[in-house]
Order: structure tokens, then sequence, then C-alpha cells
């Protein structure tokens, strides 16, 4: 099947529409499909640039946007989808530590369609600070509207990956949270070590 | 579920219209903060060039895995294409450096003053040190400014290698030389120089000086005379440079830029095309000079080139 024609018989959209609305059906879809879906790389990669251009729009970056856009964009997409590789390892060793088989492949890919809640942060960035009505904090809103985004796509990968391997929700709970905390444990431990670096190294070149 | 699809289908093409709409936001924004462009994106008012020349000055340079070499190959490369750059109106050429190889050091001399000839001013603004092959790329521009504590001048030639005949001799090690020519090994580091040795290289040395010498007269319209006497590798601060009509005028990196603008007739305003690129390749950039900056042994023995260099 071509690509167009992917797009065309529009199966795309029962998997968002399930996404967002009825995760057991979601479960059953990917279990009937091919483990692994490509596709969903999409997802981090879109959320990436979403990301940079409502940052931008609400900072008014000047010049500053060519970089964020380039190489910004292309740092933060592997990044996301190295971080979900991440996540779905250690989401996998927990579960295989709960007694339960995991699903590597599909997990990934729920983690990755799960970014698709999140896409909504740009539209409502728009809309803020397009309306941003006087004593009003665009940048607080927005912060506030993603973090409650995140928190959905959270919701969401839990409730798959429960109904994915029939499980409880307490134990998905745990599966998904544990790897999203040593994730960004992980994350910050990177950052401070490359801003030392960083730090050092432009300070000797001063 | 058409229903649905439908629904999801809306959903998508809003969110790529609000991309797109966010775009749209970010560029009349852009354009309405007069964000000036000096990242290397296309901007087409009329603006200064900007080319650094820090360090040793070598054909080739240094180049590292994550950026272009640095040698005058490359500087040649960038005058050349602000020459034919529409936009660039006038250049300024930022010099760190104690000199270098004369091949090196008379290309980029060579590339400035056919840009002069092309009516584009060049000024040069000194930082540190401008030394030697460092001065006579700086001779070549229009306007020469320096900082009153820049080292400069150095006008002379040179050429040296090492002698390691004792300790070869200490340590029982011998080469074996087979040569086409009685000059073939001249500067070997196995034996002594020969007097005839001495004299041929004493001419050759001769010969690069003199080339210096009418080559800064060239650049900066002074007879050979009114500069020879002080023209023996001797250093000056930018003050008595000043004195001695070396360079034009003390001033800063900002007085180099105004000073290109005004010799361009441009507005004060007008854009400055800095050759650095971003914060990415400064960052690489940094860290490879963290790494080369240890000349290895072998580097400093093979070192003996004619040069127009400043020796600490």
């Amino acid at each position: 099947m071509t690509f167009v024609e992917t797009l065309q018989n529009l199966k795309w959209a029962d998997y968002l529409y399930c996404l967002l609305f009825d995760n057991e059906r979601l479960s059953v879809m990917l279990e009937e499909g091919k483990p692994f879906l490509p596709a969903t790389i999409v997802f981090p990669v879109i959320h990436a640039l979403f990301v940079i251009l409502s940052g931008s729009v609400l900072n008014n970056d000047g010049s500053l946007f060519f970089i964020k856009l380039s190489y910004g964009f292309l740092s933060l997409s592997v990044l996301m989808v190295l971080v979900n590789i991440f996540v779905t390892c250690l989401s996998s060793f927990t579960l295989s530590g709960m007694k339960i088989r995991p699903d590597m492949m599909r997990i990934f890919s729920i983690i990755n369609l799960s970014y698709f809640p999140r896409l909504f942060v740009l539209p409502i960035t728009v809309f803020l600070v397009s309306i941003h009505p006087e004593n009003s904090s665009p940048g607080l809103w927005s912060t506030l509207s993603s973090s409650v985004l995140t928190v959905y796509s959270i919701i969401i990968t839990v409730k798959t990956v429960c109904f994915l391997h029939k499980t409880t929700m307490m134990k998905s709970f745990l599966s998904v949270v544990m790897s999203l905390f040593f994730a960004i444990c992980a994350l910050l431990f990177v950052a401070v070590c490359a801003s030392i670096i960083m730090f050092y190294i432009l300070s000797q070149n001063m | 579920m058409d229903k649905n699809r439908q629904l999801l289908t809306v959903i998508v093409l809003f969110l790529a219209l609000t991309a797109i709409l966010s775009i749209v936001r970010i560029s009349i924004s852009m354009n309405n903060s007069g964000a000036k462009n000096n990242l290397g994106f296309p901007d087409n008012s009329p603006g200064i060039g900007v080319i650094q020349i820090y360090g040793p000055i070598t054909t080739s340079g240094e180049s590292g895995a994550f950026s272009q070499s640095g040698g005058s190959d490359a500087i040649v490369e960038k005058l050349d294409q602000m020459q034919n750059d529409p936009k660039i109106k006038a250049v300024v050429i930022r010099i760190n450096s104690p000199g270098g190889t004369v091949a090196a050091t008379q290309e980029i001399f060579r590339k400035i003053t056919e840009m002069r000839q092309q009516n584009i001013p060049v000024v040069a603004s000194m930082s540190d040190l401008a030394a030697s092959g460092g001065y006579y790329v700086a001779s070549a521009c229009s306007y020469i400014f320096a900082n009153q504590g820049t080292i400069t001048g150095s006008i002379g030639v040179i050429i040296s290698s090492p002698n390691f005949k004792d300790l070869f001799e200490k340590y029982g090690i011998s080469m074996n030389v087979i040569k086409s020519g009685r000059y073939k090994d001249i500067l070997s580091s196995s034996r002594e120089l020969e007097d005839d040795e001495r004299e041929l290289l004493q001419s050759v040395i001769d010969n690069t000086y003199r080339q210096f010498l009418k080559d800064v007269s060239l650049g900066r319209n002074m007879p050979i005379d009114e500069f020879s006497d002080y023209a023996d590798g001797r250093i000056f601060s930018g003050s008595q440079a000043l004195e001695y009509r070396l360079v034009d005028e003390i001033g800063t990196y900002s007085d180099s830029i105004k000073k290109a603008k005004e010799l361009a007739r441009l507005e004060e305003n007008a854009p400055v095309y800095l050759e650095s690129t971003s914060p990415f390749d400064q960052f690489f950039k940094s860290l490879e000079g963290k790494i080369s900056s240890f000349d290895t042994p072998a580097a400093l023995l093979n070192h003996s080139l004619v040069e127009y260099r400043y020796v600490q």
C-alpha cells in the first residue's frame, strides 16, 4: 500500500480516534495490526516542531528562530525518539519484573502515538497569544495547558499498556511512570553534565 | 466510524493550519522587530562582510571534524565569495595572527589588493597580534585600525631548523641520505649548515624580504625608504605603529565596522554579515581548539619553512 493510499483509506484516523476516546479498542487494533508501526515516529517529530513553534510564538525569537527550526528541531526530534526507546525498554523491563510478558514493539508504538494530544499545545498557544487579554500571561497558561496535555498523554499510555497486556491499571501505571521518572532523571543528569562541560570549555576559551 | 474519521481529519487539518499560521505570525513579528540577519540566512540588503584571520597563516590551515579549514585557501575563497556577492559593499578583516608561510600570506594579500582595485573598501582591524605576515595582510587593506596595545610590525622573514647532530652522535644515530644535488638536503637536522648553504638560504630570505617591503610599500602607498629603517623584524605597539604610519588609526573592532560603512557609503544600521555561522559551530570549534592546541613533537620537528612570522 502506497503512502497516498494509506492516507486516503483513513485507517490512521481510527487509530487517532481510539487514542483520544477509546483506548481499549486501540489496544485491540494494535494487537491485530503489525507489532511495530514505523509511521508512529512522526508524532514525536511533529511534537518537536510544534514545541519549537509555540516557543517562538511566545517569545518573538528573531533570528534565533532559524537556529531553533534547524538544529533545535533535529536535536529535539532525535532526543524524543531516543527517550521513547529508553522509556519503552524501561517499561518492558519493569513489566518483566512483574511477571508480565512485555510487547516492546507495541509499547513503543503506543508511546509514540500518545504524543498526538500534546500537539494541541500549538493551537492553544497561538490562541492565547492572539487573544492576549490584559494582565494575562500567555506563557504561564501555555505551560499549564502543555502540562495538562502531557498528563493526558501519560494516562493514554498507561491505559493502553494496561489493556494490551491485560493487567491491572496500577501495574501499568507503575511501569510507565517509573520509566518516565528514570528517563527524566537521566535527561537531567546529561543536561547538567553537558552544561558543566560547555561552561568549562567556553570559560577556557574566553 | 466514518463520522469519526471525518472529525479526526478535520482535527489534523486544523493542526496543520495552526502550524502554518504560527510560522506566518513568527515571520511577521521578525520583520516588525527588524531582526538583523547575521546567521548565514538569505538577506539582500547591502552590508559589511567580516572575515577573521586568527592564528598562524598557512595554505591549508587547521581543519577539524566539525569545521572548515581556516587556511589561506579558505580565506581567499571567502573573500572571493564576498567580492562576487552584490550585497557586500565593504569588508572588515579581523586579524589576530603572528603571520605564517610566505605563499599563503601573499595569496591573501593579492586577493585583498584585487578587491581594492574593484573599489571594494577593505578595513583591517588588528586584535592582540598582527605581526609579520599578519601585518603583511593588513598592509593590503584600504584602512588599518589597531588597538593601542596591539603587537604589530615584525617586518621580516625567518627560516629555522633544529640541529640534532650532537644528539645523534651521542646516541649513535646516523642518516642515510641519497640525493640528486648537493643542496637537496639543505636544512637537514642531522648535520651542520655549510657556509655556501647558509649563503643560499640568506639569498632566499633576502629576496622574500624585498617582496615584503615592496608589497607593504604598495599597500600603504608609502616609499620603502620611509619604513625600511625599522623593518628589521622589530615589533611595535599600536601607538608606535601609528607614529611610524604603519597603521591609520587607533580604534576597536566597532570603529573598523563604522569606518567600513563610511567608506562604502552605507547607512549606520546596515547589516554586518559575520563569517561565523552558528553557536553549534562555535561550540564544536572550541572543542577542536582544546584538542588541537597541543603541538606534537613531530609537528615541531617538521617546522622549517620560510615564513613571515613573529617568533616569540
